[in-house]
């Protein structure tokens, strides 16, 4: 079920009812068996799938408390069935696709088999969410007792599909409270869906028009329109992973429940490090603290530090889909915070330029050289494969050249008049980045964190009237989905 | 983002909302304008037909089943090359009428790219009526018309797009369907005529201000043949003049032949049912008010090349066909199989199931034929009826 489908307008509002007008002691079951409808409405299938990974992890994960000495086997264990059950369902293809294309050229025809896999949603989420869990009770945190608690955790609709990737210790507790219905929790939720939805179908939808026209034909685009095109991207697949979150806080906040935040103003991070802790928040302090830090952290030397932080990227990128370019994205992460590791402590042991450094023109340059940084690593993300990844770069790299002979009537974007959002990016894509900025001002005002009442209606009102005209009768589906 | 009022505000944004779209409902007329600044097969044709002094005597439904031969046949007639952008009537079919009868018979086709059946039934609905009333309908439908699982909703064509908008309360027909959800969810608080009229206000005022802002408006507008490969999706059913041009084939020359079989394979993939019987219910409904209005028509199972009919099942093949004898003897309307004639082999076809030039030819003679020799269509039309099945020819064909 899609977050924005009429089967969920029903679906929520109905749960909701039920959840408030049933006593306590039922509402965890309730929530269960509406995660399961959720899950198994696309293929029901699948169900046995998400039931078979809890009632394993549930059973396994206790070992691991047991006897000390065979701590670690048991969490080998636990982690290798949740990674081969997603290695089956997520990585099979694309290792048979590499293996035959890895014969090919050694001159060897192999006809791999055709295994009719179709990867189930949300696995990368659930997985990784009962590795987390496997590895906290391994250093010694409480197991959940309750069985229904322990598969809401894994299936909790709101975040079944694309995350946010959740913490047990954060979310179980969360079960036991007795809440009383208060109608902050409708409002507070569906500001937060509203938001959301506006950010998917307003601003996402629209922009994947320019982004898929693009990166499907940049031969037909000068540099400047490929940057455009780029910049495009970026803010669209903010807007669409950013909107679904909201939803997802939103939906679990008319239950009550608080999941984490997954984003907080990416574009305007001032080093890759820092877009790594403002951009898909969950994944990458999941990818801290169970890939990284397992590795070695940052305790080895220096040459062990860099290659655990290569190595955590890379496999996030895979994480991300089973494909070379998602693969060259995560390593290209990695290089770029390898390479910001190193120039961090250069002009740390150099001590020079202490002033510049901490100054606004320096802290702008750097918003705006991250934030091109990863723009280029966007490019590895969404071209579907490396010829179009070499010729966008190419296009992308002889911007400077064009800047020089500008002329606006160069820009195929404004030789497209229709869609009106191929010529309006040149006015939309300032104001989405103005956006972090001004948003970033207003964060600590009380203004902007309770709205007065009126303002808040007033949104929604605006919110709705925009949704009702301008959704397509068929938005696409959530980027995130398909990981 | 917190509510520390005691009144709900999201349930006061709700009510005001609905309040704002219940106003917009009930006191904004649904535009009937068709006017875009992107003219698209549909809007050309339903343009020229309402500019007609005259209802023409009879017309042509279908897609580009019909679209094509009707053209192809006309470029070779009239021995020039043709705007599909502009050219809606079958001349030949009017010299080929006028050569056995005597009378003149004037002619529209009305047959555009991609359209259903749910989207013929809509223009005799909507447009061929009181003074624009033709006395015969010639409908052309072909296997895709009813099996297209490439289409989400009979809401989803360009046709529904501009048609819907002719009218002030939507067809219940439409509701039954299976549209997307969002569809019913918007329709439902404010009609599609509304929502688009407002979008487009809206779309080209952005690119009004932003041409303004930039000095762009003498800037070059992209060809639209580049736009339809950048964007496939988009206004597809979209037409420049001089874009879709049909041209006189001669004797000489021999026309490629497109093999269109992948994207039919794509169409045919997996039978929706509820698609099938759908648009089959849209041809009942197109029949019964052409019945209700006196207007003849003349159902035409179009020719398909073999290997096309190849990729059906033949338990679908065969449910489709019986359909369409059935609901032409149960509705009235006449009915002509070419599928089920050896008029036809696989070298007549451009591809795999758009007829060419030699094809097309026949298909025109076949027709005509057909209205001289039948006395209900001769009759429908004030034509004198001969039985006599052979007839010299002298136009050109």
């Amino acid at each position: 079920m899609l977050f924005n489908s009429l089967q969920y307008l029903v679906f929520l509002p109905t749960v909701f009812l039920l959840y408030w007008l049933l006593p306590h002691r039922v509402r965890v079951p309730l929530l269960l068996v509406a995660s399961y409808f959720f899950y198994m409405s696309w293929k029901p299938l699948y169900g046995l799938l998400i039931l078979g990974l809890t009632v394993g992890n549930f059973l396994l994960v206790p070992l691991i408390q047991g006897d000390e000495s065979r701590k670690k086997l048991w969490l080998g264990v636990v982690i290798a069935a949740n990674l081969v059950t997603l290695g089956i369902f997520k990585y099979a293809s694309f290792a048979m696709g590499s293996v035959k294309d890895g014969l090919s050229l050694a001159g060897i025809d192999w006809r791999e088999p055709h295994l009719h896999i179709i990867l189930p949603l949300g696995i990368s989420f659930f997985v990784f969410e009962f590795i987390h869990y496997a590895f906290e009770v391994y250093r010694g945190k409480p197991l959940v007792k309750s069985f229904p608690e322990f598969a809401l955790f894994a299936s909790f609709f709101p975040t079944q599909i694309a995350g946010p990737i959740k913490r047990y210790q954060d979310f179980i507790p969360q079960l036991s409270i007795p809440a009383k219905f208060k109608w902050d929790y409708l409002d507070e939720g569906m500001q937060l869906i509203l938001l959301g939805l506006s950010k998917k179908v307003l601003i996402a939808d629209n922009l994947s028009a320019v982004v898929q026209a693009g990166f499907s034909h940049p031969e037909h685009f000068s540099a400047i329109d490929m940057w455009l095109i780029t910049y495009a991207f970026a803010f669209q697949i903010f807007f669409d992973f950013a909107g679904y979150t909201d939803i997802a806080r939103g939906s679990a906040m008319l239950f009550g429940y608080k999941v984490p935040i997954n984003f907080n103003l990416p574009y305007i991070a001032d080093n890759v490090s820092d877009f790594w802790r403002r951009w898909h928040i969950s994944l990458s302090t999941w990818l801290r603290d169970y890939l990284f830090i397992p590795l070695g952290g940052s305790r080895g030397s220096q040459w062990q530090t860099c290659r655990n932080l290569f190595i955590t990227m890379t496999l996030g990128g895979l994480w991300h889909g089973a494909a070379m370019h998602f693969l060259a994205w995560g390593a290209y992460q990695g290089i770029a915070l390898i390479l910001h590791r190193e120039y961090s402590q250069l002009l740390e042991k150099l001590g020079i330029a202490k002033n510049l450094l901490a100054s606004k023109v320096y802290h702008v340059v750097s918003v705006i050289v991250t934030f091109h940084i990863v723009c280029v690593g966007w490019v590895l993300f969404r071209a579907e494969n490396f010829n179009l990844v070499w010729q966008i770069l190419s296009k992308l790299a002889h911007a400077p050249y064009e800047i020089l002979h500008f002329s606006a009537q160069q820009l195929a974007v404004l030789q497209i008049r229709d869609p009106s959002i191929f010529p309006a990016l040149v006015v939309i894509l300032p104001t989405l980045m103005a956006s972090h900025v001004i948003v970033n001002l207003l964060n600590g005002r009380r203004f902007y964190q309770s709205p007065p009442w009126a303002v808040q209606v007033g949104c929604m009102v605006i919110m709705m009237c925009l949704l009702t005209i301008f959704s397509p009768d068929s938005s696409p589906r959530f980027i995130y989905f398909q990981f | 983002m917190g509510s520390q009022s005691k009144l709900p505000s999201f349930l006061l944004a709700l009510g005001v909302f609905l309040a704002l779209a219940l106003l917009l409902r009930y006191s904004c007329a649904a535009p009937a304008s068709i006017a875009t600044s992107e003219p698209t097969w549909t809007t050309r044709a339903i343009t020229d037909f309402l500019q007609r002094p005259k209802a023409p005597d009879l017309v042509f439904l279908g897609s580009s089943l019909v679209l094509t031969p009707i053209n192809l046949t006309d470029a070779k007639v009239l021995n020039r090359t043709l705007d599909g952008a502009f050219h809606h009537e079958s001349v030949t079919t009017g010299l080929l009428l006028k050569e056995r009868t005597g009378k003149t018979i004037t002619t529209f086709n009305f047959a555009v790219p991609g359209e259903m059946p749910s989207d013929a039934y809509l223009i005799e609905k909507l447009l061929l009526k009181n003074d624009k009333q033709p006395k015969l309908v010639v409908f052309g439908v072909g296997p895709r018309d009813f099996m297209d699982n490439l289409l989400d909703s009979p809401t989803a064509t360009d046709p529904y797009q501009w048609l819907a908008r002719l009218e002030t309360i939507p067809d219940p027909a439409f509701k039954k369907t299976i549209a997307s959800p969002g569809y019913y969810l918007a329709e439902a608080i404010l009609p599609a005529n509304i929502r688009n009229a407002i979008s487009e206000l809206v779309s080209n005022s952005v690119t009004g201000s932003v041409s303004n802002l930039l000095a762009a408006s003498n800037f070059s507008v992209l060809p639209n043949h580049t736009k339809h490969v950048l964007l496939p999706q988009y206004h597809s059913m979209s037409i420049e003049p001089g874009e879709c041009l049909f041209k006189p084939v001669l004797e000489s020359e021999k026309e490629r032949f497109n093999n269109n079989l992948e994207e039919y394979k794509r169409r045919y993939g997996e039978l929706k049912w509820d698609m099938f019987t759908t648009q089959l219910n849209f041809t009942a409904k197109l029949l019964d008010v052409a019945r209700s209005r006196h207007t003849q028509v003349l159902l035409v199972a179009m020719p398909v090349t073999t290997i096309n009919k190849n990729l059906i099942a033949p338990f679908a093949w065969e449910t489709y066909k019986n359909s369409l004898s059935v609901l032409a003897h149960e509705k009235g309307a006449a009915y002509l199989d070419f599928d089920n004639t050896t008029a036809f082999s696989d070298e007549d076809f451009g591809d795999t199931v758009h007829l060419n030039t030699r094809g097309a030819i026949r298909m025109i003679a076949l027709l005509s034929n057909e209205v001289v020799n039948r006395e209900d269509l001769s009759k429908a039309l004030g034509l004198p009826f001969i039985k006599a099945k052979v007839a010299t020819q002298t136009v050109p064909l």
